[in-house]
């Protein structure tokens, strides 16, 4: 484990380090400061929701888990691209269902989003996977049900937003960072000092509103000395203004804590959670990220505080996955392509697709719409409010878990009522006929007594 | 007093004052067996049984969980069911029930009693049934012992008044009611071959042998619903299924298990039995052969038979208390004989044997609670594994003899499960035994870990666990049950759960703790855990 840990930090600092500055450097009009005042708070929404969780997966577009999901702005069956754009008789690669819960990795950077995009024609994406091992093809793979069952049954049973982008074009880590601040930075060089950017996390400690961002195997990592592994999903930890603070940086904490403190029903105000290791991001396996997050899912409408909370699922990039929207051009960074996000809420308008326009910093919108928390950068600041997805002037919903794993079966024999009630009749009857028969016994022997008597 | 016998007139005085008593006793047996009816929750059989009745009255969440068609046939149940439908799903109402079956056998034995010897033996007889811990103890269970009890207690009425009376109506009701006997709990099967082979054997007794070919008949028609129902509902292979486990399930206790059990029903009732049988054996009359013959084959067969349980011998218990109720006669008269032989008035053979049999009843009624308290002790190893400092639980064994009583903690802990936990749940348990009782008080479906994965040696309504470490990654089990009374019967399985339990970082949600009496730190009967994929 230790080996294993070691191993997939070096490789995530390594191409953090290899991908970050390329995306500094193309990123000349990132998001600004904001200019607004606080957001209006909603207080009807206040009222309700006590508990945010942002659970953070990785590695997947919109049409990679979704696409077929009925309802939804995805693809079909005829969805192509070409193998070269700029060649159009070089052939076409078709949208397939793959069948595998593991797949080879796929190129997510920011070059290879960049020819994916192809300038908004949507068409680059086989060809910029060509010289990986999962092939030109592998890109235009798509889940269903059959593959992601549970989260598919989540989307059933709450809210999907199918024009959710990321908010930046490229891989995960510049988005883990849009998801904290609203917008992405450059890491600190070795040895230099860390930086400061605001974060949702100072917002909430100036509003006295608690937080915790929960890592899966965090204690492991602190263990091992291997923090800095953590650093693209956990990136406050690179950030003075919170790894320099001792209160903040025992805020960050391994998973474990917030299933305990879930079990006594509570809660920080407002949690993130990442779960390094089972991030879903290819050659991960899919289903051990699905399997853990559902049942965080699970976890947390059991507890008590499940009638108070609001639950954002998403995934931070593409992950070298084919989707047929192009994102709308906000800045220089963003939007980067879509992924998927699931609102699970007592308060959630169930059953429904949220077509909204939005991004990561509309999740943070909606908090500081909670707390009355001023915006961020411009980017939050403009962002779509996602409590479009809610309907807080309901009393809530019950929880509905989802159903996981499948059940040992039991030689449990049910027939038929009615079978039982006519077959049980059958005494009933017979007792009737040997009363009939006794009585009229009696009354004849009466009979014959009395007319021996006359 | 003298008044009172005056205006009633003296020859219907000795009957108001046998009604008057018989009243009385069945008022107390009634008492005794109401007293604090839903102080302890259903025990894992009762929970079975009045689900099955739960999913005949039509709630279907029951039947989802338990099932309809199990080991046994359906006619308490049934009866049950009206009731749920009536008035909802409690165990206390088919507790209720069963406690209407107990105060039957009080009365039915006594009218066996009086058939064969008279008032005062009907009183005597009565007196026995209802102060004996053994059918209390069993008749305060929704059990299907207690009303299969009751119907062979009707069926040797019948056959004792057929003796007597050699009316041909009098066999058919005793195969009818030995037929429901068996629609009750199909071990009243053993009470055939005995009167079989006293009616064939003894022939003043059958006149003709055409009413014994019709009462066969009507014994025929009234266990059909058992065969008809199950093959009607497309089910004809579970009872096979149920009869190839029966077949082939493991003993469960030694030989010793019933001749344990004569504390329960009281050691002077037991003395008195012994006397009686030895009287009977003595005499050979026709009536006591009857009885003699009934308790030899049911108890000598359960006796030989590998599963043995608690509630199993309830069904002998009229022919018992009457042979006690013999035996009570008996030492009446060699009182008196005593008496007269020391030259002084005798008191009368009857009042002797009536105030033998009132100090044995109620000294019997003394040893009741003594005979089901369970007994709590530390689990050393358990301990060892989820750890041994103050902060931790001091989980606990609890040996408690199987049928004798409610499961200790387990209604309050699955209500809190109901209370605490979402519907959909699902947990693991050590047994099936408290994965049953969760079932019923919870709705929330309960798998358990010692259920065998050989089909032929586990009950085939239960699932059988394979690999409870992947039932736990894939999400498909929340939480983990310790019980200590699953923990004293299956040590490798309870040890197991724990290990579970510390593997997948499991949070101690739920801990219902009992004092122990030589112990500073309370031991926990109940824990549960959650865990996570």
């Amino acid at each position: 484990m230790r080996q294993f840990l070691r191993c997939t930090g070096v490789g995530l600092v390594t191409g953090w380090l290899l991908t970050a500055p390329a995306m500094a450097a193309a990123a000349p009009l990132p998001p600004q400061p904001a200019t607004a005042g606080p957001v209006a708070i909603n207080h009807l929404a206040a009222g309700k929701i006590k508990h945010v969780f942002v659970i953070v997966q990785e590695g997947h577009s919109f049409d990679n888990y979704f696409g077929t999901f009925p309802g939804v702005t995805g693809l079909s069956a005829s969805t192509t691209v070409p193998l070269n754009p700029s060649s159009p008789a070089s052939g076409v690669v078709t949208a397939h269902q793959l069948t595998t819960v593991r797949t080879a990795p796929l190129d997510n950077s920011l070059r290879a989003a960049k020819q994916a995009l192809n300038g908004g024609a949507m068409n680059g994406f086989s060809a910029t996977q060509q010289s990986l091992a999962g092939g030109s093809s592998l890109t235009m793979g798509y889940y269903t049900a059959k593959e992601i069952p549970y989260y598919w049954s989540l989307a059933r049973k709450y809210v999907l937003a199918d024009h959710f982008f990321s908010s930046a074009l490229g891989g995960s880590t510049a988005n883990h960072q849009f998801l904290v601040g609203a917008q992405s930075w450059a890491p600190a060089a070795a040895g230099a000092a860390l930086p400061t950017v605001p974060t949702i996390f100072n917002r909430l400690d100036g509003a006295g509103v608690s937080w915790g961002y929960f890592v899966a195997q965090y204690r492991k990592h602190v263990a091992s000395g291997l923090q800095a592994a953590l650093l693209p999903q956990v990136p406050i930890l690179g950030l003075a203004n919170i790894a320099g603070n001792p209160a903040d940086l025992a805020r960050v904490q391994d998973l474990s804590t917030l299933y305990h403190d879930l079990a006594r029903g509570s809660a920080p105000a407002v949690s993130y959670v990442v779960q390094p290791g089972q991030t879903e991001h290819a050659p991960g396996n899919i289903a051990s990220g699905e399997i853990a997050t559902v049942g965080l899912i699970n976890t947390i409408m059991r507890s008590r505080i499940w009638s108070s909370s609001a639950i954002f699922l998403t995934w931070s990039d593409w992950g070298g996955w084919y989707d047929g929207v192009p994102p709308p051009q906000v800045d220089s960074v963003g939007y980067g392509f879509r992924v998927p996000l699931l609102i699970v809420s007592p308060f959630a308008d169930r059953g429904t697709i949220y077509t909204g326009t939005a991004d990561f910093t509309s999740i943070l919108k909606f908090i500081e719409t909670l707390y009355g928390l001023p915006p961020l950068t411009t980017r939050d600041q403009a962002a779509t409010n996602l409590m479009g997805a809610f309907s807080f002037h309901t009393r809530g919903g019950s929880p509905a878990p989802v159903t996981m794993g499948s059940m040992p079966t039991a030689g449990l024999a049910h027939g038929s009522l009615t079978a039982v009630v006519v077959a049980y009749s059958v005494p009933g009857l017979l007792l009737l006929f040997l009363i009939t028969y006794a009585g009229s016994t009696w009354l004849s022997r009466n009979r014959r007594r009395e007319e021996r008597k006359a | 007093m003298r008044h009172i016998r005056t205006a009633v007139g003296a020859r219907h005085y000795g009957a108001v004052l046998t009604v008057g008593a018989a009243v009385a006793i069945l008022a107390a047996g009634l008492a005794i067996r109401l007293h604090n009816l839903g102080q302890y929750g259903l025990n894992s059989d009762e929970a079975v049984y009045a689900a099955q009745a739960a999913g005949l009255g039509g709630f279907t969440q029951y039947s989802h969980l338990f099932g309809i068609f199990r080991a046994h046939p359906l006619l308490i149940q049934l009866i049950v069911s009206i009731l749920y439908r009536l008035s909802g799903v409690t165990g206390l109402g088919a507790r209720e029930v069963c406690v209407a079956f107990g105060v039957g056998l009080i009365l039915v034995t006594g009218l066996v009693a009086l058939t064969l010897w008279g008032r005062l033996a009907a009183l005597i007889a009565m007196l026995c049934t209802a102060l004996s811990p053994y059918p209390i103890s069993v008749s305060r269970q929704m059990l299907l012992d207690g009303p299969e009890a009751f119907f062979v207690a009707v069926s040797v009425l019948f056959l004792c008044l057929y003796v007597r009376r050699t009316n041909h109506l009098f066999l058919w009701g005793a195969a009818f009611a030995a037929g429901l006997a068996f629609l009750s709990k199909e071990t009243a099967i053993l009470m055939v071959p005995p009167v079989l082979v006293f009616l064939i054997l003894a022939p003043h007794v059958v006149r003709r042998y055409r009413d014994l070919l019709i009462a066969g008949g009507i014994y025929l028609v009234t266990i059909a619903p058992y065969p008809l129902a199950e093959l009607s509902a497309g089910k004809a292979s579970t009872g096979l299924d149920y009869f190839v486990w029966q077949i082939l399930r493991p003993a469960n206790h030694s030989l010793l298990f019933y001749p344990g059990l004569f504390g329960t029903i009281g050691w002077g009732i037991t003395a008195l039995v012994i006397i009686g049988t030895l009287t009977a054996i003595r005499r050979r009359t026709t009536t006591e052969v009857l009885l003699l013959s009934l308790v030899v084959m049911m108890c000598g067969f359960l006796e030989l038979w590998p599963t043995k349980g608690y509630e199993y011998l309830i069904p002998a218990m009229a022919p018992v208390m009457l042979l006690a109720t013999s035996g009570a006669r008996t030492c009446g008269a060699a009182f008196a004989a005593v008496l007269v032989r020391l030259g002084r008035r005798a008191t009368g053979a009857a009042r002797a044997s009536l105030a033998v049999s009132v100090l044995v009843a109620l000294a019997a009624v003394g040893s009741l609670l003594f005979t089901v308290s369970p007994v709590l002790t530390a689990d050393a190893t358990a301990a060892a594994l989820v750890g041994s400092d103050s902060g931790q639980p001091l989980p606990a064994r609890v040996t408690a003899l199987a049928g004798s009583g409610g499961l200790m903690a387990g209604r309050p802990t699955a209500l809190w499960i109901k209370a605490h936990t979402l519907p959909g749940s699902v947990f693991l348990t050590i047994g099936p035994t408290f994965a049953n009782v969760i079932q019923f008080y919870s709705l929330d479906r309960a798998l358990a870990l010692s259920v065998s994965t050989n089909p032929l040696h586990r009950n085939p309504a239960y699932a059988a666990v394979k690999n409870a470490d992947l039932l736990i990654r894939s999400g498909a089990v929340q939480y983990l049950v310790y019980d200590a009374y699953s923990a004293a019967r299956s040590v490798q399985f309870a040890d197991r759960i724990l290990a579970l339990a510390h593997k997948f970082n499991g949070i101690l949600v739920y801990q219902y703790d009992q004092h122990h009496s030589s112990a500073a730190r309370p031991s926990a009967v109940v824990l549960i855990y959650q865990v996570q994929p």
